[in-house]
């Protein structure tokens, strides 16, 4: 303040009440793990999700966090098997509820990969820690970046509503970044399935096997007894108090959300393949095996997507309805909206 | 930054021996959540709209960490991005119809909160309202000034202007709050 006091200085009343307020626009933890779980989501479901907006995607996001709260620890663990103790190590010294926050979110990071993949028919994707969390002794995820990370961010953003002209002008996000990262593991992971991602004959893909295995290498990270994935997960997930990660209720386990990931990839692969049929056949058996799952709204995006491929509009225009009456604050919403019209 | 010297740069980084590789977004949130929280508030973002804001300063942040120069702080930079995102999202609500509602009048909450909190609360309510009354040049420069105790040359820094503006700006904005303060104060004392 010393720098301005030369101009005509404030009042003593209108630098009491400034005094007096200054500490009044501070966001809470919850506020703080809400808004960073809203980022994620928009940054990996790109254009979709960063115009839906914060609450829908933080919605989106907190609507699975029981779930992939399980799964993020496991993931953990079988990254760093991977990876080695050295990016463990790393990671350790990072704030404890960012890094946890940030692991959960991971995994429905890796599940929005899929989905933008599986609705939009490409992946236009470009995930906080694939960006983030490159280094160099994690070479097989910078490899995975080099090759995926700079063209899928540059389709990112189309639409964002905060274009600039530094923007236009560097287009490329530039998406290997050196640290020792927290997020690393999730990265190795994350970046796993991304390259999966594209390759239609992926119908076995190897993600939803890792998750799976997963419950098994998580002694990796809690070194002396097994802990069950589900009583670990909400100490997991952000210290930080929000309530609805506090809430185990709904968690399933992840093996079963490992199979509704490989589900909807196998639709994903055959829309991809053109085969809208038997994506349509996957789609209907993910639905009568896990009707109320985690990925139940993205099932039901992709079968929108799905019918408008296989030419049934009507049907298809009609799941649209029922899909944006149901979830009408769904990040996927501008992508089954225009499902039928990009086909 | 043209796409050479993009390419350039991602090859830097992809051998590990990028000098300036610390910039993480991880990083930058965790840094400066909070700034840029209160700030959107200060600048007029509605409580209800305060996510979507925050949110996409921080995607964009996300997508121009390539471009972030150093020259400022990932504060002055952040903040600039801030700027754009609330232009466009005021713009966006006039499209919608109507302005954005001025920082929401603070109902009596009825919950016997001690009056202390209350009483900040009332302040903060204040502050907002009269910081409501600056057009938006002055309004950044009076937050960050006042409220964020940032220096000029800082100022200058993110939001693109010279030294005098921000000082011509800042000196037009302490007399429009100050006005607004004392219309504020009269009408108290007639109620």
């Amino acid at each position: 303040m010393s720098d301005f006091d030369g101009i005509d200085e404030l009042s003593s009343d209108a630098r009491a009440l400034i005094e007096g307020a200054r500490g009044g626009d501070e966001p809470t933890s919850a506020d703080r793990a809400r808004v960073r779980r809203a980022v994620m989501a928009a940054i990996a479901a790109g254009a979709g999700a960063a115009t839906a907006g914060a609450a829908s995607s933080a919605a989106a996001a907190s609507g699975t966090s029981a779930a992939t709260t399980t799964t993020a620890t496991t993931t953990t663990a079988t990254a760093t098997t991977a990876t080695g103790a050295a990016g463990a190590a790393a990671g350790g010294t990072a704030a404890a509820s960012g890094a946890t926050a940030g692991l959960a979110t991971s995994v429905k990071l890796a599940a929005a990969l899929m989905v933008a993949g599986a609705v939009g028919g490409t992946v236009a994707v470009a995930p906080w820690e694939p960006d983030e969390a490159s280094t160099s002794h994690v070479a097989q995820a910078v490899e995975a970046r080099t090759a995926n990370g700079a063209r899928p961010a540059e389709r990112l953003d189309p639409s964002s509503p905060a274009p600039t002209p530094e923007a236009a002008e560097s287009p490329e996000p530039e998406p290997a970044r050196l640290e020792t990262a927290a997020l690393e593991p999730a990265a190795l992971e994350t970046a796993a399935l991304e390259t999966g991602e594209p390759s239609p004959e992926a119908t076995q893909p190897p993600a939803p096997s890792h998750a799976r295995r997963a419950p098994r290498a998580s002694p990796a990270t809690v070194p002396p007894a097994t802990v069950p994935p589900a009583t670990a997960s909400p100490a997991t997930v952000s210290p930080a108090g929000e309530p609805e990660a506090a809430e185990p209720e709904a968690a399933p386990s992840a093996s079963s959300l490992a199979a509704e990931v490989a589900l909807l990839r196998r639709a994903q692969a055959a829309i991809n393949q053109g085969d809208a049929d038997a994506a349509l056949r996957i789609l209907a058996e993910h639905a009568s095996q896990h009707p109320s799952g985690v990925m139940a709204a993205e099932r039901e995006a992709a079968r929108v997507v799905a019918l408008c491929r296989a030419g049934r509009e009507a049907e298809a225009r009609a799941a649209s309805a029922r899909f944006l009456r149901a979830h009408p604050q769904s990040p996927l919403r501008a992508r089954v909206q225009s499902a039928c019209a990009t086909r | 930054m043209g796409a050479a010297a993009a390419a350039s740069t991602l090859d830097v980084k992809a051998t590990g021996s990028s000098p300036r590789s610390d910039l993480r977004l991880e990083d930058v949130y965790e840094q400066c959540f909070d700034f840029i929280w209160r700030s959107a508030r200060r600048m007029g973002v509605p409580e209800p709209s305060v996510d979507d804001v925050v949110q996409e300063v921080f995607v964009v942040a996300h997508r121009r960490l390539a471009d972030f120069e150093g020259r400022s702080s990932v504060k002055t930079w952040l903040f600039g991005i801030l700027l754009r995102v609330v232009s466009d999202y005021r713009r966006t609500q006039r499209r919608k119809g109507g302005l954005a509602p001025l920082p929401e009048v603070l109902e009596d909450d009825g919950s016997g909160c001690p009056a202390a909190a209350t009483e900040q609360r009332e302040r903060v309510r204040l502050l907002h309202a009269l910081l409501a009354e600056l057009d938006e040049d002055k309004r950044a420069v009076f937050v960050l000034a006042e409220l964020e105790q940032m220096t000029a040359p800082e100022m200058a820094e993110s939001l693109g202007v010279n030294l005098n503006t921000v000082y011509s700006r800042l000196r037009a904005a302490r007399q429009k709050f100050e006005a607004a303060l004392k219309r504020h104060r009269a009408r108290e004392a007639s109620a």
